[in-house]
């Protein structure tokens, strides 16, 4: 029995926030059960047989699985992308197949008009036989799929390095012959017509003239609506904040003057001094991160040599892209985790015996995973794992960490969430299951739980399903979730501050949990436009993802409001405002929330402007201005808000947190528009000028003006690692060396008190 | 080629024009921020206890220092502007590019010299306990 259980203290807020909120995700969760039996229902087929008109086989339903296990394996996810999803230095390889495929039917039909209109037909007629399971390729479909085999022997058995893979990268003919056939079934869904309708299994994508594929006329209706979803959006916004502007977001006022209490005033628990680790530990991650994001960037620069050494045979493209991507998360994840760890006993005024080796033991897991996953990575990306390995392979793009370290990671974070639990207990058996704790642990629940659904995307399955479910990760993990466990962590640091009071930060998160739900959830859709998805998944993702930038807006207007009210207590403070880069971070956070998330993100969320250019500049530009930008800054300032209590006040590094903050903000910006955006924009001029397959191929990528743009980019990214993160480590390391001051634990129950940060001066009543 | 102008010429000097655009968008949002800064230094905040009400009156802080942070990237942009404009002018040194060349470094110069005066005008004002005025920490 928990001690206090059965006197639960009241609901702060209206019961009408709950019913809203709940209301609202349960719509948006139903909706994307109803899509998920719908990606189910009306998947492209995998054909149990490809054989050509002589009945011949050409290859199977197991070689295009086992296939796109070999693609996986290889890390070419990492390298080129597949209906538009990868990475962005090799081709498309749906795109590379099929306009090498319809260009050798064209030869094969004697070129000219007539034999065009036959290749156009051939393709984009569909000749699965649902009930024999068997797809007919025409002869020179067939005889295409032959010479491409051949074609793509050469390409990967390439003694070179010159494209950025490692020599002989795949040698095995079996391998070859699968993977051939894996992208020959996308270029099949990408040209051959959904039954029933006069486009493609992927809405026509990619635009291929050879094969008739340019937008669909659903493409380009729901851009138009997704347009004034988004105008109609804004409108009733501001609508909304002048009507009710008073009673929402950062509003109100703190009812007392607070002092808050020098970082050398506050003893910590046990589990709070690990936190020290953990960030040291994130500040390696990221650093380590940067200078692989550093090597794929020279890549793109000089393809062929680094600075005079052969990159390519040790650290291949796709191998550093898929580090860079992989510890972009582990590293702002474990940063969040810490920060749980450090504010979970402020929540519950103590911590419980033991916490402190819970919090080893899990720094040690996520030690263990990260480098155990990155160890298995290289090994399968150097041919020394075999494909579809429950231990060594996995490598979708972002759900990088092979099976078995998927599952631990998952199992790790449940750990953490016990953690939470532990602390939290008495509590939540204390108080309203609508309040700050209750939000606080379910929120944190919700982080092992939605990654979990990740597991649902297996190599083997047909990649529609796999993509449908890596992007409740990549989406809906990363952008709703983590956004949602931020707002209630960061609202519940200025709580603890004394800068606001518990029911504003209350309303705040209900309405983030609203407004995320009314768009974020659904909108998920936006990245499986093009992905053999039916198309209401076009529909819904294009008009609830353009709402997704309202509440960008509204957060990053509220933002300042926020910043505001804490402006009012800490003037108000007769002794330091200990927090100013952890505050000028948020700012940051606000700043690119609105320009990397919302303006970059919108830039490219309309069906026709995704359909010329997923895959390409801007879409690696909206990514490093919304993952650094937003959850890294906001890692960062969670780290410094820690450290500052974990650092002696005589040792705080004042100039190196400033110089840190400029630098990356200063090199971000310079990333993005020196480079992202204008190389952005001339690729996606290409693939509306020349076609998708140039604007992807390697000549184009290499040309002169595109290399000397990613050569401009040298001075941001070099003050970013050297003036941003370099920094970060060394106030990381001085938490490490000094661990803050140990509070006594209570001898009797074994509870260590937890600190205050900050004393109430002046009670003042309030209306 | 545009005209005379080689195209790649035409579209940097064009993007730096952007550039300096985005800058001045910037400086106006630093500017906003700024004057919701100022509007609390008005009178008529002053701490109050004698009623049901507490208003009090907050400082620039941090609106002072997020000013100076959007005004410092606005800068940065310029710099990039600067940077594109002469490395295409070395790329391309024939007369009608350099005139376009020229034009552009005109007009970064005059916009790097507004902004960089905004930047100085904009202290980050953080606050010392019982400080009463802007400490003019940059």
């Amino acid at each position: 029995m928990v001690p206090g259980a059965g006197t639960r203290r009241g609901l702060l807020v209206s019961r009408r926030w709950i019913q809203a909120a709940a209301l609202v995700s349960v719509f948006g969760f139903f909706v994307m059960g109803v899509l998920a039996l719908r990606t189910y229902a009306a998947k492209p087929p995998v054909p149990r047989l490809v054989a050509s008109e002589s009945g011949q086989e050409v290859f199977t339903g197991r070689d295009v699985a086992d296939g796109q296990q070999v693609f996986l394996a290889n890390g070419l996810m990492q390298y080129g992308s597949v209906l538009g999803h990868g990475g962005y230095l090799g081709p498309d390889y749906t795109a590379d197949y099929l306009r090498r495929a319809a260009t050798i039917a064209l030869r094969a039909h004697g070129g000219g008009d007539r034999a065009r209109e036959q290749v156009r037909q051939e393709f984009r007629a569909n000749r699965y036989d649902p009930r024999s399971g068997v797809l007919t390729y025409t002869p020179a479909q067939a005889d295409a799929f032959t010479a491409l085999v051949g074609h793509y022997r050469g390409y990967f058995a390439d003694p070179h390095t010159g494209k950025g893979l490692r020599p002989y990268a795949i040698t095995d003919p079996r391998q070859i012959h699968q993977l051939t056939a894996f992208l020959s079934w996308t270029a099949w869904i990408a040209a051959a017509e959904r039954p029933g309708a006069g486009y493609s299994y992927t809405n026509n994508w990619p635009g291929e003239p050879l094969v008739g594929n340019a937008p669909t006329a659903d493409t380009v209706l729901w851009s138009v609506v997704s347009l004034i979803a988004l105008l109609a959006g804004i409108g009733a916004l501001f609508g909304a904040v002048g009507r009710w502007g008073a009673h929402l977001g950062w509003r109100g006022r703190q009812a007392e003057a607070v002092d808050f209490r020098s970082p050398d005033q506050v003893a910590l628990t046990p589990a709070q001094r690990v936190t020290a680790f953990f960030f040291l530990v994130v500040a390696l991650l990221f650093l380590a991160q940067v200078l692989l994001g550093g090597a794929t960037e020279h890549y793109r620069a000089d393809l062929t040599s680094f600075f005079g050494f052969d990159l390519a045979g040790l650290l291949p493209f796709n191998l550093a892209r898929t580090w860079h991507l992989q510890l972009s998360l582990f590293w702002v994840v474990a940063a969040f985790l810490a920060a749980g760890i450090f504010l979970a006993p402020l929540m519950a005024g103590g911590e419980p015996r033991g916490q402190g080796r819970l919090a080893w033991t899990l720094l040690i897991a996520l030690v263990v995973v990260a480098s155990g996953s990155l160890v298995a990575e290289g090994l399968s990306i150097h041919g020394l794992v075999p494909p579809g390995s429950f231990w060594g392979s996995q490598q979708f793009e972002w759900l990088d960490l092979p099976r078995v370290w998927q599952i631990l990671l998952a199992a790790g974070m449940a750990l953490w969430a016990v953690m939470m639990w532990r602390v939290l207990r008495g509590t939540l058996a204390r108080d309203s299951r609508g309040n700050l704790p209750w939000l606080f642990f379910l929120a944190g629940l919700a982080i092992p739980g939605v990654y979990a659904v990740g597991l649902l995307a297996r190599p083997g399955d047909t990649f529609t399903v796999t993509d449908f479910w890596r992007f409740w990760v990549v989406h809906l993990w990363v952008e709703d979730f983590l956004e949602l466990f931020t707002t209630v962590m960061v609202a519940y640091m200025f709580v603890q501050l004394g800068v606001v009071r518990e029911r504003v930060a209350l309303v705040v998160i209900y309405l983030d949990v609203i407004l995320y739900s009314a768009g974020g959830v659904i909108g998920t859709m936006h990245h499986l436009y093009f992905s053999g998805e039916p198309v209401e998944h076009l529909a819904l993702g294009a008009f609830f993802s353009a709402m997704e930038v309202v509440p960008l807006t509204f957060l990053t207007v509220e933002a300042w409001s926020f910043v505001q009210l804490g402006a009012r207590q800490h003037m108000e403070s007769r002794t330091p405002f200990p927090h100013r880069w952890a505050v000028m971070f948020l700012v940051a956070v606000g700043f690119w929330n609105f320009l990397g998330a919302g303006v970059f993100g919108f830039l490219i969320n309309l069906p026709i402007v995704s359909y010329y250019e997923i895959g390409t500049g801007l879409t690696a530009n909206h990514a490093h201005g919304s993952m650094m930008g937003v959850y890294g800054m906001l890692a960062v300032a969670l780290g410094l808000f820690v450290l500052r209590y974990l650092i002696p006040a005589g040792r705080w590094p004042e100039k190196w947190a400033r110089v840190s903050f400029w630098s990356l903000n200063i090199g971000l910006a310079w990333m993005c528009f020196a480079t992202l955006l204008p190389l952005g924009f001339l690729q996606l001029h290409e693939s509306v000028a020349s076609g998708y397959f140039e604007a992807r191929s390697l000549g184009y990528l290499t040309g002169s003006t595109t290399t000397l743009l990613e050569w401009l980019r040298l001075p941001g990214d070099a003050l970013f690692i050297v003036g941003g993160v370099l920094p970060f480590c060394w106030i990381a390391w001085l938490g490490v060396r000094h661990r803050g001051r140990q509070a006594a634990a209570d001898p009797a129950t074994g509870l260590t008190p937890a600190p205050r940060l900050s004393d109430v001066r002046e009670p003042v009543d309030s209306a | 080629m545009i005209g005379p102008f080689v195209t790649e010429s035409v579209l940097a000097y064009g993007y730096a024009a952007g550039l300096l655009v985005t800058a001045a968008g910037l400086d106006l949002l630093a500017r906003r921020v700024a004057g919701r800064s100022e509007r609390h230094r008005e009178p008529g905040h002053a701490p109050s206890h004698d009623g049901h009400e507490i208003v009090r009156g907050p400082r620039p802080w941090p609106h002072s220092e997020a000013g100076r942070f959007h005004r410092g990237l606005a800068l940065v942009l310029v710099v990039l502007a600067a940077s594109l404009t002469l490395v295409e002018a070395v790329r391309h040194p024939a007369w009608p590019d350099l005139a376009l060349a020229a034009a552009a470094l005109a007009a970064i110069a005059v916009t790097g010299r507004w902004l960089t005066g905004h930047l100085r005008a904009t202290p980050a004002d953080f606050p010392e306990p019982g400080q009463k005025a802007a400490n003019h920490d940059r």
